[in-house]
This record gives structure tokens, C-alpha cells and sequence, in this order.
């Protein structure tokens, strides 16, 4: 569920996204064709760019319910309108890269509209590393 | 900061459309219950807290294109 509707437009975070809350415009852009990564880079600090990737191309069994408040927040009406990045930290080089899946990136792509989404009470992982999914042994 | 006393059952409102209730008080744990608007997102301050450190190092690590592309390429399964 990533939509190549988004690449390349602006998208609008009303609320920033925690520890960014003064930014609201994001740009997503797709390096490769041929795999899941986005980046998500800010449009208003040039050094606030994120590596991202869809969850659904990585982890087989992923799933999220979207509760009430982010239909509501992103004006989603169907579920069609729903593009979901997980963001990467790289902080400790690529080999111990971990992908974020409870707090997923939110992207209405009709509205050009995103959030980040903080799941409630899941098992889905805050720091799940990247090198067991792309084994595809990760992940729940 | 404003700090206030309640008792069980009380609640206190914040501004016109969030209003926060004393269910419980069972030793050191409070039960609360929250009434907020839908497009208002609740959670527990330790869980916002690790999320914004995550977003913050996620943000200050930069990966170039082609360590990513050298770092995919070593796996096979990845499409």
C-alpha cells in the first residue's frame, strides 16, 4: 500500500510529527523502482530526511486497524486512499538498521495529507531490524 | 504548570471538548478515563517519548543511495 500518487507532490503534516512538530511539508520520492523505499524529506529543513519503506512489501502478516482520530485527521473516506511508510533508523549503519512499525507514516494520498500513527497496545515493534525482514523471518 | 487535586470520580476538562476522569485509584496506579474528539491522538507520554527519539536519530542518520543499494543488494530476497 504504498500509491504512486504521492510521489513527488506535497504532503501536508498538520500536526509535524513527534520530534519534528514545527514541520507540516513533506515531499516522498522513490529511488528505486524496484524496491519498497521511499525517502520522506522535508521540505522546510533540508537536513530532516527520512528512509522509509512499505511495511506491506516486507512483512507478509502486517497489519494495522486505522482508528477513528486518523480517518478523521486525514479526511480518509475509503480505504483506497491509504499509503503506509515505516520509517528505517539507520542510526547504528545499515546492518543494524530498524524499522519502525508501531508508529507508522499515515499518507492520505487524495487529500495530500499524512500523520504519524501511534498504535495502541500492539506487539508491533517500535525497533524491528531491518536484516530479519529483508530475510523475511521478521515481523508479526 | 497548573496542579490540582481530585478524588475518585471527579474529572477536570480541558478547554471545551477534553475531559479527563478519575475512574480508579488502587495504591500508586490511577485509572483515568478520557473523552477527547476523534481526530485527537491519546497516548501514554512514555510511548510518544520513544517514537520522537526514534524520528530524531532516524532523521540525523544519513544513508546514501548507494550504501542502500550495496546493503539490498546482499540480500536476495528483497523486491
Amino acid at each position: 500500500m504504498a500509491r504512486s500518487e504521492m510521489i513527488g507532490t506535497n504532503i501536508i503534516f498538520e500536526q509535524g510529527i513527534p520530534g519534528f512538530d514545527n514541520l507540516r511539508l513533506f515531499q516522498v520520492s522513490k529511488p528505486f523502482d524496484e524496491y519498497p523505499f521511499f525517502y520522506l524529506q522535508s521540505l522546510e529543513e533540508q537536513e530532516v530526511c527520512f528512509l522509509t519503506v512499505n511495511p506491506f512489501e516486507l512483512v507478509k502478516a502486517y497489519e494495522i486497524d486505522l482508528p477513528p482520530s486518523a480517518e478523521e485527521a486525514l479526511s480518509i473516506k475509503d480505504p483506497g486512499d491509504v499509503a503506509i511508510l515505516s520509517i528505517i533508523n539507520t542510526h547504528g549503519g545499515l546492518s543494524n538498521a530498524t524499522v519502525n512499525l508501531q508508529a507508522p507514516i499515515v499518507i492520505n494520498v487524495n487529500e495530500n495529507k499524512g500523520m504519524q500513527l501511534v498504535i495502541q497496545n500492539s506487539n508491533l515493534s517500535l525497533r524491528e531490524p531491518l536484516k530479519n525482514l529483508l530475510k523475511g523471518t521478521g515481523g508479526k | 504548570m497548573l496542579v490540582l487535586s481530585r478524588k475518585k470520580n471527579e474529572s477536570i476538562n480541558i478547554a471545551e471538548d477534553i475531559k479527563i476522569t478519575i475512574l480508579d485509584i488502587s495504591g500508586d496506579t490511577i485509572k483515568l478515563g478520557i473523552e477527547a474528539p476523534r481526530n485527537i491522538q491519546v497516548y501514554r507520554s512514555e510511548v510518544y517519548l520513544a517514537i520522537q527519539k526514534e524520528n530524531q536519530q532516524a532523521a540525523a542518520a544519513k544513508t546514501t543511495l548507494n550504501e542502500l543499494v550495496k546493503f539490498i543488494g546482499t540480500d536476495t530476497n528483497a523486491k
